[in-house]
């Protein structure tokens, strides 16, 4: 009995807890149901393992230098980095062996659903899948810090499953409006960014305006599409001033805490550089172990829903308006900087953009089509003031768990972590058995909303 | 199946802004394609950054225009996206180009 105890205890501490060592068995399972030959299975198996470390090495990276820049930015401002005890390089390495079951629950939990209700559209943008799961996961042991691993995986698979199933109906319309097709839909976490800029859009109306897509913009901003390029000169801007605005005693130590020997305001583009460097890690890998873990799911999905629909990653919608990608990311990139500096200047919480682009560049979109030039303007504008808020009003309520988040997190990123903050506050005095009233809402808000959805498809 | 006239696969890299999502979706779109197609070849997905160093050890680059324009003197063919689930306008860029290259009939 003793033995089997420990060797209970050796697979979870070794493997389940291990999220490489869950994506490579996921991975191993995945390749073995498409009948790969075992070399091929194992290869792509570590393969998996390999790409998550390499993930995690990136995230690393990151989360080090947003803490020189939270430690300037109190300094500069008077802003309380929220004193967050809470890293997600830790969190993904303690809570790896979940997430990674919260990926693999979730998905199939989501299959069936669609099946069973009957909903058409399969969320297939893998790397969100990951990182809503990583963000859900936080969210749900921020507000039950106490629960276990089996209600933590529990709850987060259903809440993302309910998530993947409905945010591609209601940006249905868009897509139809914008592609005049219903053979794909939108799967990406800027959705609740994008639609209220489809609704300011219609509430604009496009009377008397230019199409956006007459608009000419330079060519010379193309440099931006570089992500590695952006990140950095984007974050290196934003340190800068902080760096003059801040104390010059808490620079120069922060500074030596990465060379003794640097200039400050030579470290602040290093700074950039490094935030763009974990940032390109981190993708590379993400590619790796997605490019073992999606065929697995793809085919699973075509075995079980063969007639879905496959929502896509946003870039799905950009050909249709090049244009108004361009202005919405201007629009937004303005506006968060703007807010930013205002923010940092009342005490509030900021940090440097990196993902702006996406979201600009759909809420651009969506506003456009329904209203014109100062649609896709303010679209872009939604996104931005949606973004400075959103990460500032986020980052506290994930402090204890990963709060560095934030900094690649979209708009549903905030909706949902807010929302299950106040489906739980009720319950808290129940203990860990209140946790349960976060995917039972959850649930019933979407099922609530598919309900609705049905009815106007009759009509 | 079709290759290039040496005999080797013909070399496909899906270009995306960061290589892990659109470009991906790419790459099994134009698997199922070239499967129709009967074609031998070799894809790979990355990002626009990363592609810049990669692009001359590939014969074909796929994706959106705003992505792509740039390779154009680089590369065999570029094939433009417009689109990421209509396999007819990817055939027949495919046919197009690989019929002006002399690598099918």
């Amino acid at each position: 009995m003793k033995g089997l105890i420990e060797i209970t205890q050796f697979i979870a501490n070794n493997l389940f807890n291990q999220l490489a060592i869950m994506m490579a068995l996921i991975a191993f399972a995945g390749l073995a149901l498409q009948k790969k030959r075992i070399e091929e299975a194992v290869t792509g198996a570590v393969k998996a393992a390999v790409g998550v470390v390499i993930l995690t090495v990136g995230v690393g990276v990151f989360t080090g230098e947003l803490s020189y820049f939270t430690n300037i930015m109190s300094s500069a401002f008077g802003m309380e980095a929220s004193a967050a005890s809470g890293n997600m390089d830790l969190f993904i390495a303690e809570r790896g062996g979940d997430i990674a079951l919260v990926v693999a629950f979730g998905f199939l939990l989501h299959v069936f659903a669609v099946k069973m209700l009957n909903t058409k559209y399969v969320y297939l943008t893998a790397h969100l899948m990951f990182w809503f799961s990583v963000l859900v996961c936080a969210a749900v042991m921020a507000a039950f810090p106490e629960i276990g691993s089996f209600e933590l995986v529990a709850v987060s698979s259903l809440i993302m499953a309910a998530y993947m199933t409905v945010q591609p109906l209601f940006m249905e319309p868009l897509i139809m409006k914008l592609a005049k097709t219903s053979s794909f839909g939108y799967a990406h976490t800027t959705a609740s960014g994008t639609w209220l800029s489809m609704k300011l859009g219609m509430f604009l109306g496009k009377k008397k305006q230019r199409s956006v897509e007459e608009i000419k913009i330079s060519k010379r901003l193309d440099f931006m599409k570089d992500v590695n390029v952006s990140s950095a000169i984007l974050v290196s801007i934003v340190m800068l001033v902080a760096v003059i605005m801040a104390d010059k005693e808490v620079v120069a130590q922060q500074a030596a805490l990465y060379d003794a020997n640097i200039n400050p305001y030579v470290w602040v583009f290093m700074v950039g550089f490094r935030f763009a460097a974990g940032l390109g890690i981190l993708l590379y890998g993400v590619r790796m172990f997605l490019s073992e873990i999606v065929p697995a799911f793809k085919g699973i999905s075509d075995r079980i829903i063969p007639g879905a629909k496959p929502a896509l990653d946003c870039p799905a919608i950009y050909p249709y308006a090049p244009t108004a990608v361009q202005i919405g990311f201007i629009s937004a990139t303005v506006v968060y900087l703007l807010l930013m500096v205002v923010m940092a200047a009342a005490g509030w919480f900021a940090i440097p953009p990196s993902v702006l682009f996406f979201g600009g560049a759909a809420c651009g979109i969506a506003g456009g089509v329904y209203g014109g030039v100062k649609g896709a303007v303010l679209g872009g504008a939604i996104d931005g003031i949606m973004m400075a808020v959103g990460m500032a009003v986020t980052w506290p309520l994930l402090a204890e768990t990963a709060p560095q988040i934030v900094w690649i997190a979209n708009e549903d990123y905030f909706v949902m972590t807010i929302l299950l903050r106040l489906l739980g506050k009720p319950f808290e005095a129940l203990g860990n058995a209140g946790v349960w009233a976060l995917p039972a809402g959850i649930i019933i808000l979407s099922l609530c909303y598919i309900g609705c959805y049905k009815r106007k498809q009759k009509v | 199946m079709i290759r290039k006239p040496d005999g080797t696969p013909i070399k496909i890299l899906c270009v995306c802004g960061w290589g892990i999502g659109s470009s991906m979706m790419l790459k099994f779109l134009i698997e199922e394609v070239a499967k129709s197609m009967n074609l031998d070849i070799e894809i790979e997905h990355t990002d626009y950054t990363s592609a810049q160093a990669m692009a001359e050890q590939f014969d074909i680059i796929a994706g959106q225009e705003m992505h792509v324009e740039i390779f154009q003197n680089q590369v065999s063919a570029v094939v433009v996206i417009r689109n990421f689930v209509d396999r007819d306008p990817i055939r027949q860029q495919l046919e197009e180009n690989l019929k002006r290259l002399g690598w099918m009939e």
